[in-house]
């Protein structure tokens, strides 16, 4: 027992080498493109640093960024988990902020308590997102069509849709037909501030509760087996008697369920109304984090950190120092790039490995 | 003057020693055969001949030079074609495309077709080769696909020729051509080393045996003072001891389980099953015999429910399974080991464990409402290895670090755990060592003894003889003949693999009332 | 409404089908190479993003069109260099490296334009190619004034799809490139270096995605934009699929794309009244319709799958 427990431990230790070696590899590009431009990369990570955890404020604003990309990271590792690569968690974050601000229209003058508005707002962010998820899951499933590109078309054609709704004077956009966004939803709907003084507000508990109940239910739940098992090897699935479309379709719902959830809580946690660049690239990021985080639910919650912080800090270096904000998602490009690498080097020490039990090369 | 001599020819993979100094000569015109059986390092020692592998030590010398062959084009060449086990063809392109693919010195940067074609029919002429140059390789039939291989090679001037395992993919009769079409380029001088893990077709065709185990040459003979014995013992170090199927007494009662009737099954490309009709009794293993590609692998993935029955019905103890989903199928006590145990057989990334529940994992004992009971699952995991001697650290390990027969045990353990009414087996024995294939073969009439009804589906002639009670033979989607194993030769069946039908098939075991 | 099919209205309309269909000529024609010798051409939209921007630099700088498009293919093709290593080499998935670079893509273009030019409300510009009637096929009636009064790229678009065409079918170099699409294992085992001919050919897939790119910056608007590809390298990789891989296909599926985009560009003159979001959805929709028709069938064999050597390589 206490092997088996020291030899986990070393796996992950190796991994958590590799993920700290990708970022230093990231930065240090990140320093060149910095340099290539003129600008003075030490200066410039030290105010990034300073405006991620430089103060409470500062590090309630990170913690803040954090809550979507979490929820987003889970929903991207949900969909990876059964081999589909979700990279329109954006398009789902804004279907779910359309639920959210749609749900909340209708019973902005119920007079409702608190609990039961943001429950149904949730409720309708998860599903609209989870009605987004499962267009590129029956494409997938029923045509072979990649899901890569179908979520690629599905999230330019929400945002264009929430460009029209909330357009000025748009079907839902606020009364006065002033700007091109949706009515403040009400206090009622709006998440409480769950730590005092600062705005950062219960979507982060519910973000961590997610983490949680993505794990519970990837590890514990014959759904998370048949999810993982046509991830790994859906020929084998279907020989068990798994429906892979049907697994495929439910995989893509759940994830961009999950991702719809997260433009719920930034709707009525952060924002409290719908506009079209409410997300910087949320969706996006999260491939990343789900990445960075190896696709478990712990570390996810680590690398939504690390962006929140990421994108809290280069945001405050661009208001101060001038530096152009964008700077976080090269360094967002770089890490993707850099963890698939490295994760590539330790599949290969491991494939060396399963040769030597096996000696399956000679066959 | 050897045409090929390899002195210390020595791989290792890891801590695996593949090929341990390994020295071999060929005389110019000979069939050298290397005997060995899976696992053996046959493959390991002629890819490093042909470049593919680079060996960590040993030197190659070709007609006496010193040769250093690093990468195919090397072996190519030096004159040294190879025909691998699976094709090496490209089945979009036409036979002459395939022929000429990377010749550019011969056909130069553009493509006339018409002049290529014509060459090409001229050159298969010498060899009384007759397919049209222009014919796309995926519409010809496996032998002559292989045919087209050896086209191949000996179009780039190979004087030596490596066949690896030729005669897997052949029925005996398309074996007994190609042994002509070897013996004719012996005559013409070239050296062909013929690898194999059958002993009567080694006897058949070369002068000298090499037998290698485990890595290492155990001995070489003269084929002529080759005693079969003797051979196996140096193949596998002890006597081969062919397990005997048990006697069933005449008063046995049997049930039919399947009954097949009329069965069409279609594959992406075309019919597959053709109507067919047939069924398999309680305490009976029906082997099915045929080349590979002629429907089998559909019937057994239509039974199993992993293709669609286009028609027809399959009734499992007279109730109706065709058309229901894998799932049910399985519920109904029908288990399946499939063809390929890494691509289909086993989730490798899973542990052993969640292996053990690949087809029970939402029935209880394992699955309590949504959640699955660990407990139980490692509990039953353990089991499984202890009874079918699993090699394994734990049940944590993952599938992906067994080795081939110890991944087949599991999908046997996991397979035959709940007692299935019918097991359908697909090649449950490919690729696997000799103590390996004798395990497999003593659970498969364990399970005829219990009372299961078997489908056993393989490609190994001896096989099916040693173990069916009947014999179906499939070609072309239909049965062309069931028989009583004892009652027909390889050839008699090799026949009927071909096409030729014959006429009144047997429909029940030779022992037994049915009841 | 009557006059919806009149010469006069329909002569734009086609005009502008052709001139719209060029950066997807580009891109699909591009993305061929990549597919043909098995490598997924799912990168191309950070290729196009890379080039539109590389080429608008150059030209602003040095007023040189030609110079921005060979800026252009050269940003393409490096870009296309880091995809290529990390799928042909590494064998990472496709998807997720392709992914990755059209992030970068996206992140070191908007870095730089911000740093070069800063935030401002006017866009800098450049003067784009213009139209240039190639003299006597211009002259043809109908088709002369719909294909040949166009700009050099749109002719240089022709010129490409009819190599490729050639390239694949009547060499003897196409013919191995498709061997690596085809079976990668089998080219391998005739002495054909698999992974050095697929790093060439996404190599080849980058110069001429970000040609694409240029003519989105230097021909189509003559500014930059941020993320101005919009998602056409994603449209180009469904449009490969609908032209079944092969040069003609792809154009004609092109082609079809090009109209799409023009019809949503003349819908207005055409007396349509529709909101323009709906009508810049329009791309969108076809390609999921495209994606949902053409599903995945003619797909070379060996395409996606990675090769390596033996045990080797490690």
């Amino acid at each position: 027992m206490k092997d088996k427990l020291l030899s986990f431990l070393k796996s992950q230790l190796k991994s958590i080498i590799l993920i700290i070696v990708a970022l230093i590899c990231s930065f240090a590009a990140a320093a060149v493109v910095l340099l290539f431009a003129g600008y003075n990369p030490v200066e410039a990570f030290e105010s990034i640093l300073a405006g991620a955890i430089g103060s409470r404020t500062a590090i309630a604003q990170s913690f803040g960024k954090a809550t979507p990309l979490m929820i987003l990271g889970i929903s991207v590792a949900v969909a990876f988990k059964g081999s589909s690569f979700n990279i329109g968690a954006e398009g789902q974050f804004y279907a779910g902020a359309l639920g959210a601000v749609l749900c909340e229209m209708a019973l902005h003058n119920s007079g409702l308590p608190s609990a039961a508005i943001i429950t149904l707002c949730l409720l309708s962010a998860f599903l609209l997102g989870a009605v987004w998820g499962m267009i590129p899951g029956y494409l997938k499933a029923s045509r072979g069509a990649s899901e890569v590109v179908t979520t690629v078309m599905l999230t330019s054609v929400i945002l264009l849709l929430v460009g029209f709704l909330v357009s000025q004077g748009g079907p839902i956009a606020e009364p006065r037909g002033i700007y091109p966004e949706t009515q403040e939803i009400v206090e009622s709907a709006r998440l409480p501030y769950i730590w005092k003084g600062t705005r950062l507000h219960l979507g982060f508990a519910i973000a961590l509760a997610v983490v949680a109940a993505s794990y519970f239910f990837l590890e514990k739940t014959t759904g998370g087996y048949k999810i993982k098992a046509t991830g790994l090897n859906p020929n084998a699935a279907a020989y068990g008697g798994i429906s892979v479309g049907m697994v495929t379709i439910s995989t893509m719902m759940l994830s961009g369920a999950i991702a719809g959830l997260a433009g719920g809580v930034e709707v009525l946690g952060t924002s409290w109304k719908l506009y079209v660049n409410l997300s910087p690239g949320y969706g996006y990021n999260a491939i990343a984090v789900a990445l960075l985080g190896r696709l478990s639910p712990i570390g996810i919650v680590f690398s939504a950190l690390l962006f929140g912080m990421l994108n809290t800090g280069c945001n405050q270096m661009a208001r101060y120092i001038g530096i152009p904000n964008t700077i976080a998602a090269v360094i967002q490009a770089l890490v993707l790039l850099f963890v698939v690498g490295f994760s590539i080097l330790e599949n290969k020490t491991f494939s060396l490995k399963l040769k030597k039990k096996g000696g399956t090369v000679c066959e | 003057m050897y045409a090929l001599e390899i002195k210390g020819f020595t791989k290792t993979f890891g801590t695996l020693v593949a090929n341990d100094n390994i020295s071999l000569t060929l005389d110019k015109g000979e069939v050298l055969a290397i005997l060995g059986e899976n696992g053996a390092g046959k493959t390991t020692l002629m890819r490093g001949i042909y470049g593919m592998e680079v060996p960590d030590s040993g030197e190659m010398v070709l007609s006496g030079e010193r040769v250093s062959i690093r990468f195919p084009k090397d072996a190519i060449r030096h004159g040294i074609g190879m025909v691998h086990q699976h094709f090496m063809l490209i089945n979009n392109f036409t036979v002459a495309e395939n022929l000429v693919l990377g010749m550019t010195e011969y056909t130069g940067q553009l493509l006339d077709r018409k002049t290529i074609n014509q060459k090409i029919n001229a050159f298969f002429e010498q060899y009384h080769f007759d397919v049209p140059a222009d014919a796309k390789v995926k519409d010809l039939p496996v032998g002559l696909q292989q045919r087209v291989e050896i086209m191949k090679v000996l179009f780039r001037g190979a004087q030596i020729l490596v066949l690896d395992e030729p005669t897997a993919v052949l029925t005996p009769q398309e074996t007994q051509e190609l042994f002509h079409i070897i013996r004719r380029l012996q005559s013409e001088g070239k050296s062909i080393i013929f690898i194999s893990h059958k002993l009567d077709e080694v006897k058949a065709i070369s002068q000298r045996i090499l037998v290698l185990r485990l890595g290492r040459v155990s001995g070489v003979v003269n084929t002529s003072e080759a005693d079969e014995n003797r051979m196996a013992r140096m193949m596998i170090g002890r006597e081969l001891h062919t397990e005997e199927k048990p006697h069933q007494s005449a008063d046995l009662i049997r049930r039919r389980v399947l009954k097949v009737e009329h069965l069409i099954i279609k594959n992406e490309k075309t019919i597959a099953v053709k109507g067919i009709d047939f069924t398999i009794f309680s305490n009976e293993i029906l082997g099915v015999a045929g080349v590979d590609g002629n429907g089998q692998k559909e019937l057994a993935e239509g039974i199993a429910g992993l293709c669609r029955v286009e028609s027809g019905s399959i009734l499992l103890n007279g109730r109706q399974i065709a058309g229901k989903s894998v799932k049910e199928i399985r519920r109904s006590k029908v288990a399946h080991i499939p063809e390929d145990r890494r691509a289909t057989g086993l989730v490798l990334g899973f542990s052993i464990s969640d292996n053990c529940i690949l087809s029970q994992h939402d029935c209880p004992p394992f699955a309590k409402g949504i959640l699955i009971d660990k407990k139980t699952v490692r509990r039953f995991a353990r089991q499984c290895i202890e009874d079918y001697r699993i090699m394994a650290a734990s049940e944590a390990e993952t599938a992906a670090c067994l080795s081939g027969g110890n991944q087949q045990k599991l999908i046997v353990a996991r397979e035959l755990a709940g007692d299935p009414e019918l097991l359908v087996a697909m090649k449950p024995t490919r690729g696997l060592d000799v103590g390996a294939v004798e395990y497999i073969h003593s659970c498969l009439l364990e399970q005829r003894s219990k009372g299961a009804a078997v489908l056993l589906i393989s490609s190994e002639l001896e096989e099916l003889m040693q173990l069916s009670d009947r014999i179906m033979v499939m070609h072309n989607g239909e049965i062309t003949g069931i028989v009583y194993p004892e009652q027909v030769t390889a050839e008699e069946i090799g026949l009927m693999m071909a096409g030729q039908k014959r006429p009144e098939p047997v429909l029940v075991p030779k022992q037994g009332v049915i009841a | 409404m009557n006059n919806l099919l009149t010469w006069a209205t329909l002569l734009p309309l086609l005009q502008a089908t052709i001139r719209m269909a060029a950066p997807y000529t580009f891109a699909a024609i591009g993305g061929i190479y990549s597919d043909k010798a098995g490598v997924s051409s799912i990168e191309l939209e950070g290729l196009l993003l890379i080039g539109a921007f590389a080429g608008f630099v150059t030209v602003y700088f040095t007023q040189n069109l030609l110079l921005g498009v060979l800026a252009a293919a050269l940003a393409g093709m490096l870009l296309s260099a880091i995809y290529a290593y990390m799928v042909v080499f590494l064998g990472s998935k496709a998807a997720l490296i392709g992914t990755a670079v059209m992030l970068l893509a996206g992140g070191i273009t908007s870095f730089y334009y911000r740093s070069i030019f800063g935030v401002s409300v006017e866009y800098p510009s450049i003067v784009p190619f213009r139209n240039v009637p190639v003299p006597l096929l211009s002259k043809i009636p109908f088709i002369g004034d719909i294909f040949f009064r166009q700009n050099l790229l749109v002719y240089l678009g022709y010129i490409l799809v009819v190599v490729t065409w050639f390239f694949f079918s009547k060499t003897a170099l196409g013919l191995q490139c498709r061997a690596m699409g085809e079976n990668p294992f089998a080219a391998d085992t005739l002495g054909l270096p698999v992974r050095k001919y697929r790093f060439i050919n996404v190599l080849v897939t980058g110069l001429i995605a970000g040609i694409s790119g240029a003519y989105l910056s230097l021909a189509a608007s003559g500014s930059f934009v941020e993320n101005m590809s919009s998602e056409k390298g994603y449209a180009a990789f469904a449009i490969i699929i609908l032209g079944k891989y092969s040069p003609v296909g792809a154009f004609l599926g092109c082609l079809l794309f090009g109209f799409a985009d023009a019809f949503q560009l003349n819908l207005q003159a055409l007396g349509f009244n529709v909101p323009y979001q709906f009508m810049l959805m329009l791309p969108y929709l076809f390609t999921l319709i495209v994606m949902f028709v053409s599903g995945s069938g003619n797909q070379p064999e060996g395409h996606g799958k990675f090769f390596r050597k033996g045990a080797q390589i490690l």
